[in-house]
């Protein structure tokens, strides 16, 4: 058999099967299977958690940057406590914990018009599988793309570096209030937890 | 990029955990997944086995996918390579069968039901070529994807494709000189 007479073989096998059975059985395995884990940069992790925003949120972020939208979540380092002693004794290894930050900074923005939140998490070390958890009151919705996304609350995982890491948030309210933003980040066993005040103001 | 059924929108999708959106992305490579399959099987229904079990790892591992490579690329890696543990994990089962490749009973007078057995006796011979000659030529003869295709999905250079390819058709037409004789 030459070359192409194979290769024509070959190629014959090249035949489109019917998939409905197949894909409803694949449906059925998946419908079993947990999220996958997924393991990506930082950054682009939270954001990929509140949706396909990310387009939207930089040019808006530089729009507002007149706005001041900062929220700190600090993580800290906790020294454990050595023996007693008046001098003040140097620090031991770092070891990463939650500790309180600023609680309910407030935000202006205004109302009826898409609005970045940047959540700063400051972090001493690196934290590795931190967890992330954004959720918003009613009346406030996470954007993404020109798009409002149904969920309020935004979860992920993902490892924090040392120093600032900051979410932007693109958040919208359907009329002039006061909202309160809960954010809360769980690290090793322990939860911080803060409320962000959000002013919306101007016309509905 | 772009739109609600973009490949890197539906990835995106899926790595939260959006199964629908995993569905719609591999539903376009589903006949080159399952044609894959039946290089590494005895029959239709086994491929099918081992699609499935692919495609689930896909789907667990979807998360580790960076679009550095393009998706298709890194599908068939994957699932590449779930094929040939699937082939080892039979091998340790099945030692005592050896005869995967036997001819087959004479052909039928009815067309479509030789075509049939052509097709089989073809893929009987296919899966004893060995694994990696068996990849290169499924992908590259079977599927037409392109030299730089097959490269990216089995991590080897242009020349190794090449070379894999005249091996896996002569250990092929060898095959198949022994099952028409």
């Amino acid at each position: 058999m030459t070359d192409r007479a194979l290769r024509e073989r070959l190629a014959g096998l090249r035949e489109e099967a019917a998939n409905e059975e197949f894909l409803a059985a694949l449906r059925l395995r998946l419908s079993e299977e947990e999220p996958p884990a997924v393991s990506m940069p930082w950054g682009e992790r939270a954001r990929e958690a509140l949706g396909r925003w990310r387009t939207l949120a930089w040019p808006l972020a530089g729009a507002l940057a007149g706005v001041a939208t900062f929220a700190v979540l600090t993580l800290v380092t906790e020294h454990p406590v050595a023996a007693p002693s008046p001098a003040a004794s140097p620090p031991a290894a770092p070891v990463p914990a939650l500790a309180s930050g600023d609680v309910s900074p407030r935000y202006l923005v205004p109302a009826s018009k898409v609005a970045v939140i940047r959540l700063t998490f400051n972090a001493s070390v690196a934290v590795e599988g931190a967890s992330f958890d954004v959720t918003l009151p009613q009346g406030l919705s996470f954007w993404s793309e020109g798009v409002r996304l149904a969920d309020r609350t935004a979860r992920w995982q993902d490892d924090l570096d040392a120093g600032d890491n900051i979410v932007p948030i693109a958040v919208r309210a359907d009329r002039p209030g006061r909202y309160r933003i809960t954010a809360r980040v769980d690290a090793d066993g322990e939860t911080i937890e803060h409320e962000i005040i959000l002013e919306a103001e101007g016309p509905s | 990029m772009g739109g609600p059924f973009a490949t890197e929108d539906l990835v995106r999708r899926a790595q939260r955990g959006d199964t629908r959106a995993f569905e719609m992305l591999v539903e376009r490579h589903l006949g080159q997944v399952r044609r894959l399959a039946r290089a590494f099987a005895r029959d239709g229904l086994e491929a099918d086995d081992i699609a499935q079990e692919a495609l689930i790892k896909v789907y667990r591992s979807i998360g580790r996918y960076r679009f550095e490579a393009s998706f298709s690329t890194w599908l068939f890696t994957v699932i590449r390579s779930s094929f040939l543990d699937a082939r080892k994990t039979r091998q340790r089962r099945e030692r005592a069968v050896a005869d995967v490749g036997a001819p087959l009973a004479p052909a039928s007078p009815d067309e479509a039901l030789q075509r049939q057995q052509e097709r089989q006796t073809l893929w009987d011979a296919i899966a004893q070529v060995p694994p990696e000659l068996r990849t290169t030529m499924v992908l590259f003869d079977v599927e037409g994807m392109s030299y730089e295709e097959v490269a990216a999905i089995e991590r080897v250079p242009l020349g190794t494709v090449k070379s894999r390819l005249h091996r896996g058709r002569e250990h092929l037409r060898r095959l198949l000189r022994g099952t028409s004789s």
